[in-house]
């Protein structure tokens, strides 16, 4: 049995997995977005809002002020996005983890946005995705 | 066995596990053997992280 690092304290709402399925990035209504290694099942990095308290050392501030409902990663893992309810989203950078863009155009709900803003930052695979239709 | 609402499920690209996320005030990640239908690992807000077995 392995008991480490971070705590789930509030209700998962999105999920994404790497295309090797090596970690899951888990977004929640706490405002948080953490990533999980899922070959050594282990977490391993919480992306943490700036209004839940002073996080540890292995967390980083963000920004969401609503529960996020979209999570996705890139295919080089180098870039996570999020959206959350407030119609806002934000691009983070894995490798240095810090926040790259941060961004609030809709007054509505960004659902599944997280997946459109990366193949839009990701020009590449965004061409590839339309040329298999 | 999941006692909240699904809010969310994946399945890995080798087909072998299924990821399940849940309102489950209990265990809110679960992983599941695809073949078996066992749980493989589950994240709680009690245990933190608990691997209950692993193949």
């Amino acid at each position: 049995m392995n008991s480490k690092s971070f705590t789930i304290l509030a209700p998962i709402t999105a999920l994404a997995l790497t295309k090797d399925d090596r970690y899951i990035i888990i977004g929640s209504t706490d405002r948080s977005i953490k990533i999980f290694d899922f070959q050594k099942r282990q977490p391993l990095f919480t992306f943490e809002n700036v209004h839940e308290g002073k996080p540890d050392g292995y967390s980083l501030i963000i920004f969401h002020l609503a529960p996020i409902n979209s999570v996705a990663i890139s295919r080089d893992k180098l870039i996570i996005a999020s959206a959350c309810y407030d119609g806002s989203y934000h691009i983070l950078g894995l490798s240095d983890t810090r926040l790259l863009y941060s961004f609030k155009t809709h007054k509505g709900r960004f659902l599944f946005l997280a997946d459109w803003a990366l193949k839009i930052l990701n020009r590449e695979d965004y061409f590839d995705d339309h040329n298999k239709r | 066995m999941l006692k909240g609402g699904v809010t969310s499920l994946l399945l890995t690209s080798d087909t072998k596990y299924i990821i399940s996320a849940s309102n489950d005030s209990d265990k809110q990640l679960k992983i599941f053997d695809f073949k078996t239908r066992e749980v493989v690992c589950s994240l709680s807000e009690t245990n933190d992280c608990m691997i209950e077995h692993d193949n």
